[in-house]
């Protein structure tokens, strides 16, 4: 039982790793541009497909892999925003939410297209086994730690400490006063275009190692859950974000450990990150650290 | 290839129709209540799952059940709004989107109530199959039949239906058309423009969201259950978020705030959807029929960025009104 | 005079003509023209199923108009119009089916996959447009649609009803009637269904289930279920999934270290994973509806591998989806038209015994043995098939697969059944 209860919270916190992390890029983006960014989850898929192009096909090793993903994925968001969002700005929420999801569709449908349907595999040695005690890990569950021990302490240090991350939270706060205060609110947009899209690239990388397989539907399949995390942490706070994440994913994992009268059947896990996201919000509708409504 | 064979245009048309109304839902939703509701495929499942299990399972007559069907889309929109309608808009849209997939989970993942992955073929356990639409089928065999007096032979089942579908869209287009420029309407349209004026003017704005939101759970309801009737299966699957996506299309594509601009933008989302099926033509041919499939969507996704580029406004939309989007 | 002997000349002419055609008809009084249409999920989480479904019927249709080329036989034509995507719903599947039967005109329509999408397109396009259907669906539910005089449905795959059964006489005997076994399905209609008829056929012969698991294929990790599978003690296991998403179970399940593939077994879509671009498990065994009495199957795998589109793995039900086009053919060039239903009535006469038994590869003599008004029974990929008249395949007997310690598969046993 107990066993189980610390296997489960490995994997609780490994999802909301991935969660976390590119939660922080997503709710900067919605914050800040006010965009519901359905294009999100096709950021990750660019990323685990650039990762598989550099580590299968090119022989790098996963390092190099991730860092390369991070890159091109960074530059893919620039992109989208030089090239659609910001020229097309000032049609309102749901115009450019839906701009997103047809952007979405076309990417997914070119790596569908490019890589073809079938599942593919990072080099990985998934059958391997880290045995730590209590609980067991896989490789890519080794290497997900790893990741996330390295970035969600530079996102943190990024936010809290540097000038730039300052702003960005000024921004996604209120984007009249950081105006006024001086920041160059345009150039805070860009910028936070690269750190979603690097911080998807992580994320992209992530589930490909710790799912083991994955295909170009990678994205699409977890970019609800992102968005419940978003919401869940407060649109606009990176904070809430990170803190979201990780809630939402252990909610998620230990709902299924026994000690819970049997414990919740894993399928339905997704239901349960929904449902509590909206019992959450019927009694604080601003998320966890959201900023309340004057209203 | 016969691509003119009105039989194929007909099946179009009607789908297009019942889009039509499931998008006049998200209309008096969204751009009369100004809620973006991004899980208004959920009022259409919920309809046509309660419709198809009274029907296939406890052999209620189909009038009733599709009363009930309403009646349950209702409930859950009220279990849905209750939560929701005080939440910013962006809030909105993503718990709206949570409750709507949590109907799709539950959908597919209680097979004794539901059917499970099978659908609404596999409500009465895995050997045998349930139909719900033999009610309807007759509906509409009695109607091609007084048809045929004006049609001929060419009065068959799909032009009953489509016929069917559009005299419904059109009569509650007027309907609503009417109710926008009522006090009703015009109530709402302070709450969506200033909603603290209105609340200031003594208006209980969280009781006109939530019959914004009834209304459009009933039309939604609608559009589900003559979906549900015209393919005759349903699965967990025909409800996924991109349901909702289109129907937001098609509030796009016609113009966003007239009423009348919804059955255009819904034709032309049908004809983009089914026009693009005709794609083995040269360049295009030179992708393997398997590519092609890809292509399509990724064309659909181009024409939409496109369309939101060029023409913002919609169809027949007013370039102004897009200055008064939040 | 001038005027009669005109008359007499052109009726002289008229009768030559008449004459010569007649001689040349008997030659090859077949024309026909059969026309394919494919049903598939192309894209979305059905993608990758799809798309093999896709090129798999592709490839039998090319073989079909080669061999026709070959002969000389211009007045037949075999041909695939076009293939659509239906995207794995009802919905979308039926306006597909409307394009390939209204628009399109084809006689036969090879999919779709899911059940779902099949039982909408049957109801909704096909019956009342007597086109006919092989389907990839394994439901038993969807040959009970054929209800009318002409069978229209056709499903070359062993229905889950059957199957079930199977699964649990093969266990009961291999690990004992009463045995503990932990079933692990996908969540989807071919897992569902299969697994719950296995479900009532082992508890019913005196089995237990302690743990029975659903899995979302698309979750990101199955740790927590492959947990679950190792509780209970459990004599053996059962697993109801395809090769490539069973690989996302199969991985943490090894790590556990609690798990004995040597007392596991699979549905027969896990037969062999080694060759569906995955890996094998050694010691795991799984069934198959007979393939390995005259199958053709290496030379299909082989031809696929060769000529589909780059990179497509092979996956469930694809040699099904080849076999459906032969089927067809040789069925309309008995019938010698491209008639539903007549193509209907001699599906069976052309997949059973009596006759000749003839693979893809001897398609050219097939053809001949058929145009000679010989019987014959086409053995395809997947077996012998002995289609029956309500539209299901019969198989009378069952191999068991094993995987191999070097990481193949191998028949190692061959069981007869009778329902």
């Amino acid at each position: 039982m107990l066993q189980q209860l610390a296997q489960l919270t490995l994997n609780g916190l490994i999802t909301g790793a991935i969660l976390a992390l590119t939660g922080v890029g997503a709710t900067l983006v919605f914050g800040i541009q006010r965009i519901a960014n359905f294009a999100q989850g096709e950021l990750l898929t660019f990323a685990a497909y650039v990762g598989l192009v550099l580590n299968a096909v090119y022989g790098q090793n996963l390092a190099v892999a991730t860092l390369g993903a991070v890159l091109a994925t960074a530059l893919l968001a620039l992109a989208m925003h030089l090239l659609v969002l910001r020229p097309l700005r000032g049609r309102g929420l749901v115009a450019t939410s839906l701009i997103t999801v047809g952007l979405g569709l076309m990417i997914r449908d070119v790596v569908f297209i490019v890589a073809g349907p079938q599942i593919r595999q990072l080099r990985i040695d998934q059958s391997a086994v880290l045995d730590l005690g209590p609980v067991r890990l896989s490789p890519g569950q080794a290497v997900a730690i790893a990741i996330t021990a390295v970035a969600a302490p530079a996102v943190a240090f990024l936010l809290a400490r540097t000038t730039l991350g300052k702003s960005m939270r000024a921004v996604a706060d209120n984007r009249d006063l950081a105006a006024i205060a001086g920041v160059d609110v345009e150039r805070i947009g860009t910028w936070v275009w690269l750190l979603a899209g690097g911080l998807a690239g992580i994320g992209g990388i992530m589930v490909a190692v710790v799912q083991g397989t994955f295909d170009p539907n990678l994205g699409f399949q977890v970019l609800f859950l992102i968005f419940t995390t978003v919401v869940l942490g407060g649109i606009g706070s990176a904070y809430g974000a990170l803190a979201a994440g990780f809630v939402l994913g252990l909610v998620m994992e230990l709902s299924t450990w026994s000690g819970f009268a049997g414990g919740l059947e894993p399928r339905f896990k997704p239901v349960l990150a929904f449902l509590a996201l909206i019992l959450l919000l019927l009694y604080r509708p601003q998320g966890l650290f959201g900023k309340a409504r004057v209203l | 290839m016969a691509v003119l064979n009105p039989a194929f245009w007909i099946f179009v048309a009607a789908i297009a129709g019942i889009y039509a109304i499931m998008a006049l839902g998200l209309y008096v939703q969204f751009s009369l209540a100004g809620l973006p509701n991004f899980g208004h495929v959920a009022f259409m499942a919920v309809a046509a799952y309660t419709m198809a299990i009274l029907v296939a399972r406890y052999a209620w007559p189909l009038p009733l059940a599709a009363a009930a069907g309403v009646a349950a889309a209702v409930a859950f929109a009220l279990l849905l709004g209750v939560p929701s309608v005080r939440l910013r808009s962006d809030y909105l849209a993503i718990a709206t989107v949570a409750g709507g997939e949590i109907v799709r989970y539950l959908a597919m993942n209680l097979p004794e109530l539901t059917g499970g992955p099978l659908g609404s073929m596999g409500l009465l356990g895995p050997g045998q199959i349930a139909l719900y639409n033999q009610g309807w089928q007759a509906f509409l065999d009695r109607v091609a039949s007084a048809l045929s007096v004006l049609l001929g032979d060419a009065a068959s089942r799909d032009v009953a239906m489509a016929l069917v579908v559009w005299l419904l869209t059109l009569v509650l287009l007027c309907l609503f058309w009417r109710l926008e420029r009522s006090p009703w309407g015009r109530v709402l349209k302070a709450i969506r423009e200033d909603e603290v004026a209105a609340l200031a003017v003594g208006k209980n704005v969280v009781a006109f969201k939530l019959q914004a939101l009834v209304l459009g759970a009933i039309l939604g309801a609608l559009a589900g259950l003559l979906l549900a009737w015209q393919i005759g299966v349903f699965s967990p699957d025909d409800y996924q978020p991109t349901l909702t996506f289109y129907a937001y299309l098609i509030l796009i594509l016609g113009g966003m705030n007239r009423v009348w601009a919804i059955p255009v933008g819904a034709v032309l989302f049908s004809l983009l959807y089914a026009g693009t099926r005709f794609l083995d033509f040269f360049p295009l041919s030179l992708f393997d029929s398997g590519s092609r499939a890809f292509l399509r969507l990724f064309m659909v996704g181009f024409l939409l960025v496109l369309f939101m580029a060029l023409r913002p406004q919609g169809v027949l939309g007013d370039r102004r009104q897009l200055l008064l989007e939040k | 005079m001038d005027l009669r002997r005109l008359l007499l000349l052109g009726a002289v002419a008229g009768v030559a003509v008449a004459l010569g055609q007649g001689v040349a008809a008997a030659a090859s009084d077949v024309t026909f023209d059969l026309r394919y249409g494919v049903l598939a999920g192309l894209t979305g989480d059905p993608a990758a199923d799809g798309q093999a479904w896709n090129e798999a019927a592709r490839l039998g249709i090319d073989q079909i108009a080669a061999a026709l080329k070959k002969r000389g036989l211009s007045g037949v034509k075999a041909e695939l119009i076009d293939s659509q995507d239906s995207q794995g719903t009802p919905q979308a599947g039926v306006e597909a089916a409307q394009k390939l039967v209204q628009i399109d005109r084809v006689n036969v329509i090879i999919g779709d996959f899911y059940s779902s999408v099949t039982s909408a397109v049957a109801t909704a396009v096909a019956i009342p447009n007597q086109v006919l259907v092989f389907t990839g669906g394994t439901s038993p539910a969807l040959t009970k649609l054929n209800t009318g005089p002409a069978a229209l449905i056709w499903q070359p795959v062993a229905a889950d009803d059957m199957q079930g059964q199977v699964l649990a006489r093969i266990i009961g005997e291999e690990l004992g009637k009463n045995a503990k076994i932990n079933v692990a399905a996908r969540n989807d209609a071919y897992g569902t269904s299969l697994s719950a008829v296995f479900k009532d056929a082992w508890t019913a012969s005196g089995g237990t289930i302690p743990k029975f698991v659903v899995y979302n294929q698309q979750q990101p990790t199955l740790d927590t279920e492959a947990q679950q599978l190792v509780e209970g003690a459990p004599d053996g296991w059962l697993f109801v999934d395809f090769c490539q998403t069973f690989a996302k179970l199969a991985q943490p399940l090894s790590r556990t270290g609690k798990w004995d593939p040597a007392r596991s077994f699979g549905s027969d879509t896990l037969n062999d994973c080694a060759t569906r671009g995955s890996t094998n498990y050694p010691g795991m065994r799984a069934t198959q509806a007979n393939a390995s009495s005259g199958a053709s199957f290496p030379a299909f795998k082989a031809l696929f591998e060769k000529s589909a589109k780059p990179g497509l793995a092979f996956q469930p039900f694809t040699a099904e989806a080849f076999d459906s086009t032969f089927v067809a053919f040789l069925a309309a060039l008995e019938a010698k038209s491209a008639q539903p239903a007549k193509i209907s009535q001699h599906v069976v006469s052309v997949t059973t015994d009596p006759g000749t038994a003839y693979t893809f590869e001897q398609l050219d003599q097939a053809i001949q043995a058929v145009l000679d008004g010989k019987k014959i029974h086409f053995v395809g990929a997947t077996g012998p098939l002995n289609f029956s008249a309500n539209g299901r395949v019969n198989a009378l007997a069952y191999d068991i697969w094993q995987h191999k310690p070097d990481g193949s598969a191998a028949v190692v046993k061959t069981v007869a059944f009778q329902p």
